[in-house]
């Protein structure tokens, strides 16, 4: 009897993120260009003989643009920039594979990038390890019929289940 | 978590505020200036002046090839540098002449009350003390202490200070080295006469 793999990841993921990320940037610079162009049209209109209004106009508008710009940046580019980072790596990194009962907790793990993991316990017949799991594969993990596990740099990437 | 993201990031947001006051600030200052060529600069030493409306006034029948008239008090020098001898037209109290006497233009007589000296004329009077007269005192205060109203009692401190000025005559003169004062000192154009005379039909 046969064991079935299950791929937690695989490269049409990896080409809709890397659409998701171009689209993300683009947008970024496509707001950063209408701020500019917001700001040279503010700047043209100053009074030059009564500039403060004008000015700060103009500041307030690349202020807030570029606030945005940031905001955007770090909530959501980075985010969608480590994803697809973290995929291209387990589909291109060397597997590991682990055996033993597995126990997908509901601790959370949040990676310096801004990615949340969740932690999955394995105990085995020496000893009890931990793997991560992307949190957005927990819910394809089915951890009470998982048998082994194929571990990327100790994150899991597919899983097999005992027929 | 958003929010703690957003306040770990704090220092970028504050950087991007410095950088875009810095930045459009230098930016309007490149764009609303204009190199002396097409520049007529008026420079005034009185207790207090409207300059800025002066020079919307002055810019109403602007010479042609000029992009700009500035009208500055003689403080603003302070803050830029050199500023005074690139100016094209001085607008001067008696007492105050001779201090300046060696950035002047000899200049042709315009009538009995001009400003002469061994034998060269160098302003053209533009207040008068005997008769209380002056050209453009709807903009230029000729007298008194700055921010003191005209004929208040001033400030018994105020005599020492630059700002003060005891009632005297006040003249308009051309700087030597003015890129517009025409055949005067070989320049291309005589824009600066023309504001000059311009000042003299202000009220």
């Amino acid at each position: 009897m046969e064991n079935c793999v299950r791929e937690l990841y695989d490269e049409g993921e990896l080409s809709r993120l890397k659409t998701k990320l171009v689209i993300q940037c683009a947008a970024a610079v496509l707001i950063g260009l209408a701020v500019i162009g917001l700001c040279v049209w503010s700047l043209l209109e100053t009074d030059r003989h009564y500039p403060a209004p004008g000015l700060i106009r103009t500041i307030v508008i690349s202020t807030l643009g570029g606030w945005l710009i940031i905001t955007l940046r770090l909530l959501v580019i980075k985010r969608t920039g480590y994803a697809y980072a973290h995929v291209k790596a387990i589909l291109e990194g060397r597997r590991e594979a682990v055996e033993g009962a597995f126990t997908l907790t509901g601790h959370r793990l949040l990676l310096e990038k801004g990615v949340n993991m969740r932690t999955v316990t394995v105990t085995g017949a020496e000893r009890t390890d931990t793997l991560r799991l992307w949190d957005s594969k927990a819910k394809l993990f089915d951890d009470k019929n998982a048998v082994k596990v194929y571990a990327v740099y100790g994150f899991i990437a597919a899983y097999e289940i005992g027929e | 978590m958003l929010v703690k993201t957003v306040l770990k990031s704090f220092h970028r947001y504050l950087l991007w505020l410095l950088i875009s006051v810095f930045l459009w600030s230098w930016t309007f200052m490149l764009i609303s200036d204009a190199p002396r060529e097409k520049k007529v600069s008026v420079y005034y030493l009185a207790p207090d002046a409207n300059d800025t409306e002066m020079a919307i006034e002055l810019e109403k029948r602007i010479p042609e090839g000029i992009e700009i008239i500035d009208v500055y008090p003689f403080s603003h020098a302070a803050f830029t540098s050199g500023a005074p001898e690139q100016a094209d037209i001085y607008i001067v109290s008696e007492s105050d002449l001779d201090s300046v006497l060696y950035q002047l233009q000899p200049i042709p007589a315009r009538g009995g009350d001009d400003y002469v000296k061994d034998g060269l004329v160098y302003g053209w009077r533009i207040y008068s003390i005997d008769t209380g007269e002056g050209r453009a005192k709807s903009f230029i205060r000729y007298s008194g202490e700055k921010g003191v109203p005209e004929g208040a009692k001033p400030d018994p401190e105020a005599p020492g200070s630059i700002l003060y000025r005891e009632d005297e005559n006040y003249y308009l003169c051309f700087n030597k080295d003015s890129l517009h004062t025409g055949d005067w000192n070989g320049s291309k154009d005589s824009a600066a006469l023309s504001v000059a005379e311009n000042i003299f039909l202000l009220p």
